[in-house]
């Protein structure tokens, strides 16, 4: 019986050998695959995805979400996308390389899912801003954990250094009822670790620069051009940088391997940052514009350190422009209509 | 749950009763014609009071009704565009007895003379009592999804039922009750489910810009409610109970009162509403169970009526309650969200065809209401408690002549002063007041060939905001000897901003638009073929009319590129065409009509040509087949929504879908009168599509009613 029993194991084991070495080699290229990097763009009238192949962005193809909701923000893993549906409490997981919905996972009522970010390659951690929750979602089996308790009203996660950073707006009734905080959580037991108090109002989202600083965008109040960026350090978990005069409601940033910060706002166009030197290289003087309108919803960097800056046309199909070295427009991608994020990808396919 | 188990059981016993011996019946055979002119009136309908016969004049103002027990028999004629008509006669055994019944035009035709080829069974636009009865639907809405071209937009069973037609916005379609706009002023939107569908006696629809007559609103149509005269009986008492607890009671009476009769009437309806769904997988799926979908409705009415020397007059006074839950979206539901309505109407009519050529008369009315939407814990945003009070009076005044030449003019005066006082709106303190006038003048001749020319223009003056607007409708209508029938028409009509797109008040992220201007559709043309026979007894008809009329300045609210949202005129292209056939024999006692719709509203911006507005289905369909037999009554009536978009662009498009009820009802003779009961299913396959993503449907439901009249 316990030969049987080691014959078993050993069974087990070489098929788990087998088996997991099948998963690992569906995420690479296989011999005859090649890989190619397509710009996903979430755009949140029609609630959809717009997928373009960065080096052949004639090459557009839209995905819709569902029939419901108000998606404003994406996270890009593998050929997986998770996209909060907003209004509609439930994250849609997007197969980029078969271009459709994989599966829409429900979320706790109410959750007004925006922000998200994957902890590894099959949990996204999506923020919940009407619950001031965080809701672990497992994209492969479309299940979620327990919700963990965060800041008030959660907008946005950054994962990086094995911790994940919760980006609380601190509103109340959508006005700032303080400073923005980030929550801190261990990546991998997704306890929390701490809070990271800043000095802006209305957090709205963060990248993470060459320098290995995180970049906080806050929007500030409603009306009111008080705009910032904080700057924190991830070892020590504290605001190590405060800076003013990003204008009008900034929503969306981004960081080239250059360490350029780049900040696109509704009010304000796109503005460049040099965290190098700390100061402007397009300020709220000389904004970048794009479609002529001083206007940017959402903004990102590929793989090749190529910026794309989206247009918020919000009643028609929209732009999203990449830019050249001079931030001059050099390519304009039509996009679905209101386009409010941009994320990249590596997905295979027949060569 | 023991009275329903009771109902069902009194059912099962009912259906086992001997039919009542019958005598050797009498006929009727009718002329209906237009007391002025005395030209036949098409599409008349002639009721026996206290039966559910009916019979609609052919084209020459003929009908026939068989089968009519010997005795005292009253008639109750009713046109488009006619006053209601009762006249008594006696039967016999045996013989034909032969009626002239003369129709004193209200000057309120449906198109000016092209209203017979309208309201022609063809079109199926219109529905009388019968009709209406055989539907057995429980609201306004249910029942006017049955015509061609219009679609309900609903938030559930017991919620909202906003009727747009051929693409319009709610905004854009103008509802009267007998009479009075009840377009909510704040949203512009009419909400059917507000009037008691046990209330409705007839219902006409009349498709496409109407405001050459009707004035501003009546851009995508018109549909004219009808609470007088029923005609079912002296008294009748109903009783229905059914799924989601519902029970439904309604009664009415009618006597005789110095020159002409009283009716009294009234009822009420209460649904629990609640049931287990699944949620849309674009939701997330699951299941779960609808809350917070319960409605009360109470609707009373008095009505004194006559008609005399050719006089006809109405004086009413009528009054509506409402109460109910606004459950929302499957994925975001308002467990405490809340909407009350209270409503009183008073209205008054008078015409009058002094002889010879001439016909004046009018209406007038006055209206206040009160409108409560709260909800102290919403799934999003802030608490809100607010309340609309409005005041309305308004009423119409015209006169019509007409040649032996064919000849025809008619011209009439129209004005409506409305006070609204809205926690809505930017200045709660401060009603705003509108006064709106409109006049209009028509011109038709006809003689020529069967060829009928008609015209009228229009001029309105908008109080608020203070502008003038012009509109018109010319037709030609053509009535061939053999049934056969074509008509072309080319209109202009209009739909100003609402008080909410106006005046609505500021908050995050929403901004008022100071600028916006009214819809217009500033060239509507419609072409129409129409042909109606007997082939052997089964009176046929099929219309197939077309339309195009592009939407210029179409409101609606967008975001603009700071995410701020605001009402906007955006242009709209729009054209279809609706094929509509019915088949009805008297004799049978069996009614079938169904209609094809296609409509195609698309965006006029970059890039989103050819797309479908949001929840415009482009196919639409639907037949509903009736058989009545002397004691039985059965019928089935299928509806088809196509694939339609919610989202402004071509993706998530959301599938076809289609239902189908049936009911059947039996009559027993008692001592007490008519005893009427029935079995109604709702949605008999279990299908739970509904047309607006996320407001679920609960599938299959059954209702029981016994009404007796007497």
């Amino acid at each position: 019986m316990q030969t049987l029993g080691k014959l078993g194991a050993l069974l087990l084991t070489v098929w788990s050998l087998v088996w997991s070495s099948g998963c690992v080699a569906a995420d690479l290229v296989a011999p005859d695959e090649v890989a190619r990097e397509i710009g996903v763009v979430v755009t949140s009238t029609d609630v959809a995805l717009t997928l373009f192949d960065v080096d052949d962005p004639s090459d557009v193809e839209t995905i819709g979400l569902g029939a419901g909701g108000s998606p404003v923000t994406l996270a890009v893993r593998g050929h997986y996308a998770a996209v909060p549906l907003g209004v509609v409490p439930a994250v849609a997981v997007v197969d980029l390389r078969e271009a459709e919905v994989d599966g829409t996972v429900p979320l706790p009522e109410g959750s007004g899912a925006t922000g998200v970010a994957f902890a590894n390659d099959s949990i996204a951690l999506v923020a919940n801003p009407n619950l001031d929750t965080v809701t672990p979602v497992n994209v492969w089996r479309g299940t979620t954990g327990p919700s963990i308790e965060v800041g008030r009203f959660p907008q946005n996660v950054v994962v990086h250094g094995g911790k994940a950073y919760v980006v609380n707006a601190e509103l109340e009734n959508f006005a700032p009822a303080g400073t923005s905080t980030l929550t801190v959580l261990d990546a991998s037991t997704l306890t929390v670790l701490g809070t990271v108090q800043l000095s802006g109002q209305n957090a709205a989202a963060a990248a993470v620069g060459p320098d290995g600083l995180l970049y906080v965008i806050q929007s500030g109040v409603f009306g009111e051009d008080d705009g910032t960026l904080s700057v924190v350090d991830p070892s020590t978990d504290e605001e190590i940088g405060f800076h003013q005069g990003f204008g009008g409601f900034p929503g969306s940033v981004a960081v080239d391997p250059e360490g350029l910060v780049y900040v696109g706002g509704f009010g304000v166009g796109l503005l460049v940052w040099d965290s190098v030197v700390e100061s402007f290289v397009r300020g709220l003087d000389d904004p970048v514009v794009t479609g002529g309108v001083r206007s940017t919803s959402g903004v990102g960097v590929d793989s090749e350190a190529r910026v794309y800056a989206l247009s918020p046309d919000c009643e028609s199909p929209a732009v999203a422009h990449r830019l050249d070295d001079e931030f001059d427009s050099e390519r304009e991608i039509t996009v679905g209509i209101c386009p409010f994020a941009i994320g990249f990808a590596e997905v295979e396919e027949e060569g | 749950m023991q009275v329903f188990l009771y109902l069902a059981g009194a059912f099962a016993l009912l259906i086992t009763v001997s039919d009542a011996g019958a005598q050797f019946p009498g006929e009727v055979r009718a002329n209906v014609v237009d007391v002025l002119s005395g030209r036949p009136v098409a599409s008349a309908e002639v009721r026996v009071v206290g039966t559910p016969m009916t019979a609609i004049s052919d084209a020459s103002g003929a009908l026939r009704l068989r089968g009519l027990e010997p005795g005292k028999v009253r008639l109750l004629v009713r046109a488009p565009g006619y006053a209601r008509l009762e006249r008594e006669i006696v039967l016999t055994n045996g013989p034909v007895a032969t009626v002239l019944l003369e129709l004193v035009p209200q000057v309120l035709e449906v198109d000016g003379v092209v209203a017979s080829v309208e309201a022609r069974p063809a079109g199926a636009r219109t529905l009388f009592g019968e009709a209406i009865r055989s539907l057995s639907a429980a609201t306004v809405g249910e029942i006017a999804a049955t015509i061609p071209g219009l679609r309900i937009e609903s938030t559930g069973r017991g919620g909202r039922e906003v009727p747009t037609i051929r693409g319009s916005a709610g905004d854009a379609v103008l509802v009267l009750v007998d009479g009075v706009p009840i377009n909510d002023p704040i949203t512009g939107e009419a909400d059917l489910s507000t009037v008691p569908a046990a209330s409705v006696s007839a219902l006409h629809v009349l498709p496409g810009g109407r405001s050459a007559r009707y004035g501003a609103r009546a851009e995508g149509g018109v549909i004219l409610l009808e609470t007088s005269g029923g005609g079912v009986a002296d008294a009748a008492l109903g009783l229905a109970l059914g799924s989601l607890g519902e029970k439904v009671l309604d009664g009415s009476w009618r006597s005789d009162a110095p020159l002409g009769s009283l009716e009294l009437s009234g009822g009420l309806r209460q649904l629990d509403g609640g049931f287990d769904f699944d949620i849309p997988t674009d939701a997330g799926g699951g299941r779960t169970t609808r809350v917070n979908a319960q409605s009360q409705t109470i609707h009373a009415r008095v009505e004194w009526a006559g008609d005399s020397n050719a006089t006809a007059f109405r004086l009413g006074v009528a009054g509506e309650r409402l109460g109910r839950g606004l459950p929302g979206r499957s994925f975001a539901p308002s467990r405490h969200s809340e909407q009350a309505l209270d409503r009183i109407r008073l209205t008054g009519s008078l015409d009058w065809a002094p002889g010879g050529s001439r016909a004046v008369g009018g209406h007038g009315y006055a209206v206040t209401q009160t409108m409560e939407h709260r909800d102290p814990d919403p799934p999003f945003g802030d608490p809100y408690d607010e309340r609309t009070t409005l005041s309305s009076v308004g009423g119409e005044l015209r006169a019509a002549w007409s040649s032996p030449s064919g000849l025809r003019v008619g011209v009439g005066v129209d004005a409506q002063k409305l006070d609204v006082r809205s926690t809505q709106l930017a200045d709660e303190e401060s009603p705003v007041g509108r006064t709106d006038v409109g006049g209009w003048l028509s011109l038709s001749t006809s003689g020529f060939l069967g060829i009928t020319l008609s015209g009228t223009v229009r001029a309105d003056r908008s109080g608020l905001p203070s502008r003038s607007y012009f509109s018109h409708d010319a037709g030609l209508a053509w009535v061939g000897s053999s049934g056969l029938n074509a008509r072309i028409g080319h209109r202009s009509s209009f739909s100003p901003p609402t008080l909410g797109d106006q005046f609505f008040r500021e908050g995050v992220g929403v901004e008022p638009n100071p600028d916006l201007e009214a819809e217009r559709v500033p060239s509507e043309w419609v072409v129409a073929l129409a042909w109606e026979d007997d082939l052997a007894g089964p009176a046929v008809s099929v219309e197939v009319e077309a339309y195009r009329g592009d939407v210029d300045g179409m409101i609606v609210w967008l975001p603009d590129f700071r995410f701020v949202w605001s009402p906007e005129n955006r242009d709209v292209r729009r054209h279809g065409a609706e094929i509509a056939a019915r088949a009805r024999s008297a004799r049978g006692g069996w009614d079938a009509r169904g209609h094809v719709a296609w409509n195609r509203t698309t965006y006029d911006r970059p890039g989103l040509e050819d797309t479908q507005v949001v929840y415009r289905p482009e196919f639409s369909g639907g037949l509903v087949l009736a058989w009545t037999g002397a004691t039985w009554r059965a019928s089935t009536t299928t509806e088809v929504v196509g694939g339609r978009y919610p989202v402004p662009n071509r993706v998530n498009r959301l599938p076809a879908f289609w239902t189908a009820d049936a009911s059947l009802a039996r009559r027993v003779d008692t001592r007490l009168g008519d005893l009427e009961l029935g079995l109604h299913v709702d949605r008999i396959f279990d299908h739970e599509d509904s047309l607006i993503f996320a407001y679920p449907d609960p599938g299959r439901t059954v209702r029981l009613t016994v009404r007796l009249a007497g």
